[in-house]
């Protein structure tokens, strides 16, 4: 009997030896923001041009184009325009053949962040406080004998978080 | 008197085969947190899952001992995240566990992280384990960071 009790102890001695335990944390995380918005706001109007006389519109003009953006918090976004390089009416195209995209907190052109845009090709900027304003400029080269008429092509923006 | 030093000498006794278990049978082990599983950025009402071949989001331990060591890997896995006044949902599927001789989980055998599961080293003194998720943030779930611990328990079961 004594041995037997002597035994058990032995072997509650003996076991906590053989298989010990030790744990380690890491966290699940996740950040739930509010889905993008994305306005175009105004056209870039080049209005009356002439043939032959090259046009422009600065990004600052009451003309440029506008788009907001709007999002959480201070979040990047990844921002894809896809820019015409002509404008069309009917068959005939008018060359656009420069862009300038400026990018702001609030919306106003002054203190605007220049943004090297590749139609096509992501470009990343943060929000600010949800926010971002985008300007943009360009200019048409019509040709010596272009075609009379209204010209037009759309200049589209996609936005998407890259989860910074 | 008899029964003091028959005890004593089982105590010894125990003393040297409980050292003798840790000098023959067990090997010292580290576990090491690598990184967290992270969802990133959510919407509401969209669900996203986290593969754990995916490097960059899957949650990571590391496991290192001498080579033939065994052991087993326990998760004690959440059910929500944790976030402002709320939770949103979180879920485990039968392969959202991955364990590999490497940090690459391209070799990586998948199992059930509900479930303890056995692992031998066997080719390398360490072993990364990768694990995956998918979190439900429901329609209208608040906006902000969401946290939740998962807790990996290794017990070593010697050589």
């Amino acid at each position: 009997m004594r041995t037997a009790r002597l035994a058990a102890l032995a072997a509650l001695l003996v076991l906590p030896a053989i298989a010990s335990a030790q744990s380690a944390t890491v966290a699940a995380t996740a950040t739930v923001v509010t889905p993008l918005v994305v306005t175009g706001t105004a056209g870039l109007a080049f209005g009356n041009v002439f043939q032959g006389v090259n046009k422009s519109v600065l990004f600052s003009d009451a003309t440029s184009g506008r788009f907001s953006i709007t999002g959480f918090g201070t979040s990047q976004v990844a921002m894809t325009f896809t820019l015409p390089t002509t404008l069309a009416s009917g068959a005939n195209t008018l060359p656009i053949d420069t862009y300038d995209v400026r990018s702001n907190g609030t919306n106003v052109t002054a203190g605007a962040t220049a943004l090297t845009v590749t139609s096509g090709v992501p470009v990343n900027a943060n929000l600010v406080t949800g926010n971002l304003f985008l300007f943009v400029g360009g200019r048409v080269v019509p040709a010596v004998a272009q075609a009379a008429g209204a010209y037009t092509a759309n200049i589209v923006l996609a936005a998407a978080y890259t989860g910074l | 008197m008899y029964r003091v030093t028959a005890f004593a000498r089982l105590i010894t006794c125990c003393c040297v085969l409980s050292l003798a278990t840790v000098a023959q049978g067990q090997t010292s082990l580290t576990v090491r947190p690598i990184q967290n599983l992270s969802f990133g950025f959510l919407l509401p009402g969209v669900p996203s899952s986290v593969d754990a071949a995916t490097v960059t989001r899957s949650g990571q331990i590391q496991v290192e001992a001498p080579l033939g060591t065994n052991f087993q890997v326990r998760y004690t896995l959440p059910t929500v995240m944790n976030g402002p006044g709320t939770t949103m949902p979180l879920t485990f599927g039968t392969t959202d566990g991955g364990a590999a001789p490497t940090a690459n989980p391209a070799s990586m055998q998948r199992f059930n992280p509900a479930t303890a599961t056995r692992w031998q080293l066997v080719t390398t003194t360490r072993a990364t384990f990768f694990l995956g998720g998918r979190a439900a943030p429901r329609v209208g779930q608040p906006v902000g960071g969401y946290t939740a611990p998962i807790i990996v328990t290794i017990t070593n079961l010697g050589v």
